[in-house]
């Protein structure tokens, strides 16, 4: 049996998703989190069932990408839970009324049920469930109240065959009924009502932003440095360090499998940021230099997804972001770019015509550095100074919008206007929050160490080979002539292909000028996409797309590179 | 668009609030029944309303 989870964005079906079959899935406060579907699967007495986490849709007349998935999806569902937002009832029972009209077996969940009573809402549940003449279950489902009765109610979905009404019709329908079971209170605003309009203003709204990316960076690089200062480097200095010792005498203290292992060591003092060994580089940059800042940026980022921050930023955004050809919204991708490219690409679905997501994609895969090379960037860059950061950072944000401006110009065709639904701030629970940052920090590890691991290793072997000299003497006259960059650093930028944190630690041992150093971070951050990121742009934008994606890439990289170099 | 509108809550006579709008003929952030909506200028201005 195959049961569909659907319904209007922003309602809650991943939560309730996570809640029936255990599956972790990452949700948040705006409309579009969900873009692909997840399955899941759940025991019901003896049989198992298959459980689809669908994209939110607002009607079954689909506009975006990840509407159109949901859509096809419903051919081939035996069940549907349509998951209601229980404070929005009228706008919702839109899609439930299409779904009758398809036949297939139903029941609703009427979601986030504790809200109703705060927002002064009452609904008579009985007389709703007699007049849609399907099961309908109570749920909250972060707490995960009603879950149970959910899953008990599925056996008795009933399909209903409504004939097909026309859109003024169905309206009507629900206009009657929502006269009939709800009466909605008059209550004066929270503190919480007054915050989200004046997010939405002008001059407070400019206010609120400004002090939340000047919190978040804060926070950002408080939580990070912290975690670096006072947990991993006293781990790797203290503990680690004689383990090392102790195995590099063992080993000999020289040969191959003493520099795959350990690496270059000098003297009875490990430097791990240098060294390059499996066991030393290849643990110290994921765990010590990366980690506590995907820890704190994730904490940041999902704080403020969860609050409902994103969609107001989007409206406050729409401006600047049209005259990149994009629109508001684009920003929700953008800002998840800063965290990790693959998933931000992914984002990319929400936007509604193919041409704002190729200018969203390639955007984020040349301008919006991830968070593994950022933490990297602030490890190595800002041991010269933090002026040496706020040029890298400069010079990325300029990119971003010289190349917005350029490709709004070229791509043919123009950006749709903005319409997006904004949620209500919820404070959300600090388990939920917890447990997102959880999953990401766990994925985090298990993609990126045996990446990490990998690539030092095919460093070690390519070094033993002697490719990497081949490959430096073939590309010197760009890489030296345009970039004014040692031509040995060209290794760094093939390796930035399988993991961009590695790549940028490759250069530390160059003994680069600030300059230099800063050139080599910002091409490094704008050149070839790492593997992952690769394989989602091919995805989502297919090879033309892509190829399109990467001969603007390689251009503006060495055009900006170039110019820097030039400048300092 | 008038389908996409109308699905968000946005149809003959149903009365809506504005609750701001940004600067430069930037979006317009509305209120009908339980759902605010930003919606783009040019959109807002293919919006008529009776006021009361």
């Amino acid at each position: 049996m195959k049961i569909l989870l659907m319904g209007n964005p922003n309602v809650g079906k991943s939560v309730v998703f996570s809640r029936m079959t255990g599956v972790r899935v990452i949700s948040s406060n705006y409309p579009g989190t969900t873009v692909s579907y997840t399955k899941g699967f759940l025991k019901m007495g003896e049989e198992t069932a298959e459980v689809v986490d669908v994209p939110g849709t607002y009607t079954l007349e689909p506009d975006s990408e990840a509407e159109k998935i949901a859509v096809k999806m419903l051919d081939d569902g035996d069940v549907v839970i349509n998951v209601v937002d229980a404070t929005n009832l009228e706008r919702n029972l839109n899609l439930t009324l299409q779904l009758l009209e398809k036949g297939i077996p139903m029941v609703i969940a009427l979601n986030m049920w504790d809200d109703v009573g705060h927002r002064g809402i009452k609904i008579n549940l009985s007389r709703l469930e007699e007049l849609l003449g399907i099961p309908l279950v109570p749920t909250v489902a972060v707490t995960g109240q009603g879950i149970k009765d959910l899953v008990e109610s599925l056996p008795r979905a009933r399909s209903l065959r409504l004939q097909p009404r026309s859109r003024d019709e169905r309206w009507a329908v629900i206009g009657n009924i929502i006269d009939e079971v709800q009466r909605v209170t008059h209550r004066h605003h929270t503190w919480l009502e007054r915050l989200e309009d004046a997010s939405v203003r002008p001059f407070t709204g400019g206010l609120i932003a400004a002090a939340a990316l000047v919190g978040t960076f804060f926070v950002v690089r408080l939580i990070g440095e912290s975690l670096i200062s006072y947990v991993f480097d006293p781990i790797f200095n203290n503990l680690w360090s004689p383990v090392m010792l102790k195995l590099s005498s063992l080993l000999g203290g020289s040969g191959f499998f003493h520099g795959a292992l350990i690496g270059n060591i000098a003297s009875g003092e490990i430097n791990y940021v240098e060294a390059f060994g499996l066991l030393t580089t290849g643990l110290y940059v994921p765990i010590a230099m990366v980690l506590p800042y995907i820890v704190s940026f994730y904490f940041v980022l999902g704080l403020l997804e969860d609050i409902g921050y994103l969609p107001r930023l989007a409206v406050l955004m729409d401006n600047i972001m049209h005259r990149l050809g994009l629109h508001g919204f684009a920003i929700i991708p953008s800002l998840l770019g800063l965290g990790c490219n693959v998933p931000a690409v992914m984002a990319t679905r929400i936007l509604e015509s193919k041409r704002e997501r190729f200018i969203a994609a390639t955007l984020i895969s040349i301008a919006v550095p991830c968070a593994a090379l950022q933490a990297m960037i602030f490890g190595l860059v800002g041991a010269r100074g933090i002026q040496y950061v706020v040029i890298v950072y400069a010079t990325l944000f300029i990119v971003w919008i010289v190349l917005g401006l350029i490709l709004n110009r070229l791509v043919k065709g123009f950006s749709p206007e903005l319409l997006i639904e904004i949620p209500p701030y919820r404070l959300p629970p600090w388990r939920t929050i917890l447990h997102k940052l959880w999953m990401r920090t766990i994925g985090f590890l298990k993609e990126a160490i045996p990446i990490i691991l990998g690539a030092v290793l095919v460093i070690n072997i390519l070094y033993s080979l002697g490719i990497f000299d081949a490959i430096a003497n073939f590309t010197a006259p760009v890489v030296s002539g345009l970039l004014g960059l040692p031509k040995e650093s060209v290794t760094a930028l093939v390796i930035g292909f399988l993991r961009k944190d590695v790549a940028l630690g490759m250069l530390a041992p160059l003994a680069l000028t600030d300059g230099q150093l800063v050139v080599g971070s910002v091409v490094l951050a704008m050149f070839f996409p790492c593997i992952a990121t690769f394989v989602v742009l091919l995805r989502e934008l297919g090879v033309g797309g892509m190829l399109k994606s990467m001969g603007i890439m390689i251009v503006a990289t060495l055009v900006v590179g170039g110019l820097l170099n030039l400048i300092l | 668009m008038i389908n996409r509108l109308s699905t968000l809550g946005i149809r003959p006579g149903k009365r809506i609030t504005k609750i701001s709008a940004m600067l430069m003929r930037g979006p317009v952030t509305i209120q009908s029944g339980r759902t605010q909506l930003a919606i783009g200028f040019g959109i807002a201005n293919k919006i008529l309303v009776d006021s009361d």
